[in-house]
């Protein structure tokens, strides 16, 4: 008999757990965030910030489970091998959807922050005189 | 900002078509149009260099020159706002201002390529007395 079910029983409980202490971090950063960019929509903050989690729950989750399959676990080192395997492509996904995350935040505080500003400032200003009022 | 004027040159048929153009978006900041070589346009622009570049003035007298006014023409347009800032600071910025030089000084020949060329003195600076110069 091998450890491959050894293997399988701590990568599903260190992947939940990874996967559930992640997605707290980023629910109470990402609130801070969307808190200062839907000032007077709070509602909504919190709207978007738990369908981001619960698109990082599920991206993760969905990955982590085609992650469990296959490996060798005959010996202790082989178990060693693939369990580090296994959690080392986990932790990359969640690495990249972590990075995805904070890009839609930046994203989107940049446009919150942008729409009070001019895309170009002006090169100069005319004569109030000269202020136009065309009909 | 209440309205955009837009001073085009009216002599090149490009610039009209680019008028044209701009009309029919929708807006999120009204433009008015105004060819750069009208009497209104020396009386209250003349200022300015007319003809010679696009000149964008908006409600409070502030003005845009060149490449910034095709920037500020875009960010008025619903659809184009997100293109306006990416093209002023954002990632196309290396391609905004030269870019828009490059349109702006080649209207006579886009004009011809098109099946549009300027009808006389396209691109020439309107020269008209101005209280400012």
């Amino acid at each position: 008999m091998d450890n491959l079910s050894i293997v399988y029983a701590v990568y599903a409980l260190v992947s939940l757990g990874l996967t559930v202490q992640l997605a707290r971090l980023l629910s109470k950063s990402g609130r801070v965030f969307l808190e200062d960019v839907f000032k007077d929509q709070p509602d909504l903050a919190s709207a978007v910030n738990r369908l981001l989690v619960v698109g990082f729950y599920l991206v993760n989750f969905g990955y982590a489970c085609l992650l469990l399959e296959g490996g060798a676990a005959y010996t202790v080192r082989d178990s060693i091998e693939t369990l580090a395997a296994k959690l080392g492509w986990l932790l990359l996904s969640l690495a990249a959807m972590h990075f995805m995350n904070m890009f839609v935040f930046h994203v989107v505080r940049r446009r919150a922050l942008r729409s009070a500003s001019l895309p170009v400032a002006p090169q100069g200003h005319l004569p109030t005189h000269a202020a136009p009022s065309l009909a | 900002m209440d309205s955009l004027i837009v001073l085009y040159d009216e002599h090149c048929a490009f610039c009209e078509r680019c008028r044209g153009w701009l009309e029919v978006q929708p807006q999120r900041v009204p433009l008015r149009f105004l060819g750069c070589r009208s009497a209104e346009a020396a009386s209250r622009f003349g200022g300015l260099p007319l003809g010679a570049e696009l000149v964008v003035v908006d409600s409070g007298g502030r003005y845009w020159v060149g490449p910034p006014a095709f920037v500020m023409c875009l960010w008025a347009l619903e659809a184009y706002e997100d293109l306006a800032y990416a093209l002023a600071d954002g990632w196309l910025a290396p391609l905004g201002e030269p870019g828009f030089a490059l349109l702006s000084r080649h209207r006579g020949l886009i004009g011809r390529l098109i099946g549009a060329p300027c009808h006389d003195a396209c691109g020439v600076e309107v020269a008209a007395p101005s209280p400012y110069r």
